[in-house]
């Protein structure tokens, strides 16, 4: 088991360069000057061109490109993550903040989805073609189609807005010095359903799909001649080899929940990668955004070697 | 059934039987339409004895023996009719809990394919295990799992200690059939049903599975319900047996005499399809044609399109013959309306 994480670690890394890669020369490729982005109009109104030039060198953005990408791989190495353009801090400082309330969300938005997914497609499975069947398959159909920018305005309409249950944005309440932790749960309850909803879809399918195709297995009827319980035998056989395929799904939509994640964060003011993304790019903030895209690399391919080892942990036929 | 009742009652005053089905019918919802699987079949089985219920692919063996226990999916098998009584209880009228509780415990299955009769995900150790606890509250945890290696020890398993924390891939085939014998043996059971058991092993091991079938026998003391399409594990193994043909039962007879003088044209092109050693021909026999579609069944007896005897006389055409003592006061039983001309063929005139 040890020697098969070890094996996947490794052919992680060579993917990860390519990624660091092609992502810095995307960056590159990005219309508008940082230079004069940084300016305010006023400076730039009286900048004179060797002013400009001079700001260029002292970013280092008048060497050769190649250049640029090893000195900020090196920096990468180190920890060091850049500095920004418009805030003149740390990348890697602002990236460590931001990255806390981003998993809390992430990892709640994704259990829910997983929860309420895994149980909806394993009782549609069991119950097929019955109305409650073709009720989850409808539902998460919309599900999936509804825009999450849309689904995020509208719940902060009706919920907040309308029937001000919960908060319209943000991760505590900002009056109070020492929030509790019923506060902050206050606060999280509403984004990461909008999140989830968006994630269930899949979710609902592909288990209610594994789920039909474990519980025809001839193991399953082993099972009940035994004389143990349906429900014992549907979670306690079929649930576990219904996930191992489910693992390989949950990785895929990984890139969708960080989209996912930009949108939402921006909505509800969530002081997350998300929002620091979407403000990175309206401000042209490139050692940000390099950054960005880098750690969501890394997210992705460590969440494909989190699945493989989940998958590896479930089925022991794999574990080789 | 009146006719298997008679019979019963002319062995007199004998002990009561331990599984008598009677009048069973079941019907599968198939894309053709309805399939009738199992027409109207009744069977004893005593203690201590090894029924066999023989026939081709698709005869209904199966389905009549899983129906039993429940254990056909209920959005494809429809029961008819039927009573099922075993241990003073109709199996086919008891509650899905109390069925739950008879299955594995008093009646107990192996199933065909070891390969995939286990879970994957499990090892042998907590599957055999799970059997025990299931039905016995007190079991705790390390109990079940000492009285599972001793089982799988007792089954043939080398290294049963190692061999419980294993995964069933780690298993060869015969070896899991061996740990599915044990499983099906945890608790005992009254009647063990063996649903083709051999079929997926090699001839080496199929040998050695029947040595442990039967020293299970002797160990639990049991009845088995062996259902196989293979008449050499018949006469290893069978006290008795049935022969299916197309969802009815068409003979019914002790091993010995089943092959000595089979009463069915059925049976005896059965029988004569067995290779032999010494035969001088190339060919394996066969019989001609196929089964009939159990969507549409023919008119009359179900195997006269095939049947060497019945030379299209009109009452095979029209009439299906019912299950009838071949001699009076005999307790073979058959389904052809001319048994007693096969008398009169040799079994080995080829």
């Amino acid at each position: 088991m040890l020697s098969y994480v070890g094996r996947r670690l490794l052919i992680s890394v060579p993917v990860l360069f390519g990624i660091l890669g092609i992502s810095f020369i995307f960056v590159q490729m990005l219309p508008g000057d940082p230079v004069r982005a940084l300016m305010s109009p006023e400076e730039l109104a009286t900048a004179s061109p060797e002013y400009i030039e001079q700001r260029r060198s002292e970013l280092g953005l008048d060497k050769p490109i190649f250049v640029q990408f090893a000195a900020w791989i090196g920096e990468v190495l180190q920890g060091n993550l850049g500095h920004s353009f418009r805030r003149n801090t740390p990348v890697a400082d602002m990236i460590f903040e931001r990255i806390g309330p981003t998993a809390i969300l992430a990892i709640t938005a994704l259990s829910i989805a997983l929860i309420i997914g895994v149980l909806l497609g394993t009782f549609a499975a069991l119950k097929q073609n019955s109305w409650f069947d073709y009720l989850s398959s409808v539902t998460s159909m919309m599900a999936v189609s509804i825009p999450n920018f849309f689904l995020g305005l509208m719940a902060i309409y009706i919920f907040s807005i309308s029937l001000g249950i919960f908060p319209t944005g943000g991760m505590r309440t900002l009056a109070a010095s020492n929030p509790s932790a019923l506060d902050r749960v206050h606060h999280l309850i509403l984004p990461a359903l909008v999140l989830a909803i968006n994630l269930i879809g899949p979710y609902v399918r592909y288990t209610r799909q594994s789920m039909l195709e474990v519980i025809r297995q001839d193991y399953i009827t082993t099972a009940r001649a035994k004389g143990v319980p349906w429900m014992k035998v549907v979670f306690g056989h079929g649930l576990r080899n219904a996930l191992i395929p489910l693992t390989t799904v949950i990785a895929i939509q990984v890139p969708i929940l960080l989209t996912g994640l930009l949108v939402i964060e921006t909505i509800f003011s969530w002081p997350g990668l998300g929002r620091l993304t979407f403000e990175s790019i309206m401000g042209r903030d490139y050692p940000v955004i390099v950054a960005i895209v880098f750690i969501s690399a890394v997210f992705v391919v460590l969440f494909n070697l989190l699945a493989d080892v989940t998958a590896a942990a479930l089925d022991p036929r794999i574990r080789l | 059934m009146n006719e298997m009742a008679e019979a019963r009652e002319k062995r007199g005053a004998e002990r009561e039987p331990l599984l008598s089905v009677r009048d069973l019918s079941v019907s599968l919802r198939s894309d053709e339409g309805l399939v009738q699987a199992v027409r109207n079949i009744g069977w004893d089985i005593y203690d201590g004895e090894v029924l066999a219920i023989v026939g081709e692919s698709g005869s209904g063996k199966s389905v009549s023996v899983n129906t039993l226990l429940g254990l056909m999916r209920q959005d494809v098998a429809i029961v008819n009719s039927g009573h099922a009584e075993f241990g003073g209880r109709d199996l086919l009228n008891l509650g899905e809990r109390e069925l739950r509780e008879v299955r594995g415990k008093d009646i107990s299955v192996i199933f065909q394919d070891p390969m995939a009769s286990f879970n994957p995900v499990k090892t042998i150790g907590d599957q055999i295990s799970e059997a025990i606890r299931v039905h016995d509250e007190r079991a705790t945890r390390r109990w079940a799992w000492s009285r599972s290696i001793t089982l799988l020890s007792m089954v043939g398993v080398p290294n049963p200690e190692l061999r419980c924390k294993q995964y069933p891939h780690q298993y060869s085939g015969g070896m899991r059939q061996r740990a599915m014998i044990a499983m099906a043996m945890a608790n005992r059971p009254r009647l063990l049903i063996a649903d083709e058991p051999t079929t997926a092993l090699d001839m080496t091991i199929q040998a050695q599975i029947i040595d442990v079938l039967r020293l299970v026998q002797k160990e639990t003391g049991g009845a088995i319900v062996l259902i196989t399409h293979d008449l050499g594990l018949v006469a290893e193994l069978a006290d008795r047996v049935l022969v299916m043909y197309a969802g009815k039962i068409v003979e019914s007879a002790g091993v010995v005499e089943l092959f000595a003088s089979p009463r069915h044209p059925y049976t005896r092109a059965l029988l004569e399809s067995l290779p032999r050693i010494g035969d001088q021909s190339d060919e394996l026999r066969s019989i001609s044609g196929q089964m009939p579609s159990l969507v549409e069944l023919p008119e009359g007896c179900a195997f006269h399109p095939r049947c060497s005897l019945s030379h299209d006389r009109q009452l095979c055409r029209e009439l299906e013959p019912p299950l009838q003592e071949t001699n009076s006061g005999s307790e073979r039983l058959s389904a052809c309306h001319f048994s007693r001309e096969l008398d009169e063929l040799d079994i080995f005139d080829r």
